[in-house]
């Protein structure tokens, strides 16, 4: 059966969430690897995209509108474009973020050197993109079960976030040196916290969107994925 | 606190040999506003006219199963129940304006006469009631005694339901009782609809599903004579349960 008109607009919105999608997650990583391999360019290049994910977020925003507007969506076609709008606010944040830590990532190459081996870091940073892209992934297949892993799997991020939180307070009492690196290492890791809290925001959409439940703010719902 | 104004029980319903609405168990809740949806020939329009026993009127219709009036408990097609005191009780909009060719005071007095009323000052305020329910009075306050057909659609089908509510009914039945007006008249129908149903309890079939979405607070989706699925207008609409139900109303049907 032909695409029928509607269904033409709806897939054309699918797609540009999914570009936005893949947008903010090459500035998450690109803003990673700029951090570790003290790469200013390529940290430039991030802030400088940043721009670009803005423009898309409000194509997307724009095109939704029109559809409310105009096609008075029901049931899951409602549920889609409300979840979508959302899930462009969280994506948006999240390039925010990508450019704050691009712009530790320039500060900290002028340092040239780390105050302690960098490995807890990269690994959060890892997790935290492995939920990112997950969230997507759920999102594009409805996937209600890898939402609901997804979520669950914050609390390592949180963990990781407490414990270079007290490695680089060490730091700091240690030597009074070490403050400003660690502030900012300080920074990337709460960045990468919050990027792994909108992923699981991601996630709550994409459950609300296959279920029609709202499972936000109801910690209990989302540990025991009651339905 | 809902409660029942009528159960449609194991409902089954022949046009001849061709049964049209198959096994149908609805609550109608009384004060509420039910809309009935479904593509053509779904059994809708069908199940409406079983309310007032308009099929009563051609040869060969034939009901089985019950409609039970609350709290009487009274079963409306069993055949000792008169069809034409039924009609007062259960007085029904259709989709086109159709007053008589009588003044607009004689089209909303109409069923009070035959059900025997003569007294004039009865029926002067019976008559301006249900105008000002009807939302028409202060339109027609000064001209009652003119020709209905000299009103505008709009108007002419806020007479009929002016001439659906003098006889002081329980169920008004609305059949897509906009489809023939414009968008402000339609406007005007669905508000009124609204402040009916504090009064009275409403049945609408309508064939526009955002209309169904904005008046009512019970939604009936029906296909091929059966009900596929029966729930609050807010749950159906945003969260429909059963899939057909869900390409119904997103227009991913057939």
């Amino acid at each position: 059966m032909t695409q029928l008109s509607f269904e033409k607009e709806l897939q054309q919105i699918y797609e540009e969430l999914l570009k936005m999608g893949g947008m903010v997650e090459k500035a998450i990583s690109s803003s990673i690897v700029a951090l570790k391999d003290f790469n200013t360019r390529l940290a430039q290049e991030v802030i400088q995209y940043d721009k670009e994910i803005d423009i898309q977020e409000l194509k997307i925003d724009d095109l939704c509108f029109t559809y409310l507007a105009l096609r008075q969506p029901k049931a899951t076609d409602l549920r889609f474009i409300i979840s979508g709008m959302k899930i462009i606010n969280e994506l948006e944040r999240m390039g925010d973020y990508a450019e704050s830590i691009a712009r530790q990532a320039i500060f900290l190459s002028s340092k040239k050197r780390w105050i302690r081996p960098l490995v807890n870091i990269p690994l959060m940073a890892e997790k935290t993109q492995t939920m990112m892209k997950d969230s997507l992934k759920a999102f594009l297949e409805k996937n209600k079960d890898l939402a609901f892993e997804v979520i669950r799997r914050d609390e390592e991020v949180d963990e990781l976030q407490s414990t270079i939180y007290k490695n680089l307070l060490n730091d700091m009492l240690k030597d009074q040196k070490n403050i400003e690196s660690a502030s900012a290492l300080l920074l990337v890791s709460s960045k990468l916290e919050r990027i792994a809290d909108q992923s699981t925001n991601i996630c709550e959409e994409v459950i609300y969107l296959v279920t029609g439940v709202s499972v936000r703010h109801q910690e209990k719902l989302k540990r025991d994925s009651l339905f | 606190m809902v409660n029942e104004r009528a159960i449609i029980k194991n409902l089954n319903f022949y046009y001849g040999e061709t049964q049209v609405l198959q096994n149908i168990s609805l609550p109608i809740f009384k004060n509420k506003v039910t809309a009935m949806i479904g593509p053509s020939g779904c059994g809708k329009t069908t199940l409406l006219r079983c309310f007032n026993r308009m099929h009563d009127l051609y040869p060969g219709n034939r009901y089985e199963g019950e409609i039970i009036l609350l709290p009487e408990n009274q079963n409306i097609l069993h055949k000792n129940v008169d069809p034409i005191e039924l009609r007062m009780r259960i007085s029904m909009v259709f989709q086109k304006p159709n007053p008589f060719p009588k003044s607009i005071y004689e089209n909303v007095a109409y069923g009070l006469r035959i059900r025997g009323v003569k007294k004039r000052s009865f029926l002067d305020d019976q008559v301006e009631e249900a105008l000002k329910n009807a939302a028409l009075w202060d339109e027609v306050k000064d001209r009652l005694s003119d020709l209905a057909f000299q009103l505008s659609g709009g108007q002419q089908q806020r007479l009929c339901i002016a001439r659906a509510l003098a006889v002081d009914p329980d169920i008004v039945l609305f059949d897509e009782p906009t489809s023939a007006l414009d968008p402000i008249a339609t406007q005007k129908i669905e508000e009124l609809i609204q402040v009916l149903k504090e009064r009275y309890t409403v049945i609408i079939v309508t064939h526009n599903m955002q209309q169904a979405a904005r008046v009512s607070d019970y939604t009936a989706f029906f296909y091929l004579g059966e009900l596929v699925e029966f729930e609050t207008t807010n749950i159906l609409f945003t969260n429909p349960k059963v899939k057909k139900t869900e390409d119904y109303i997103t227009g991913r049907f057939g």
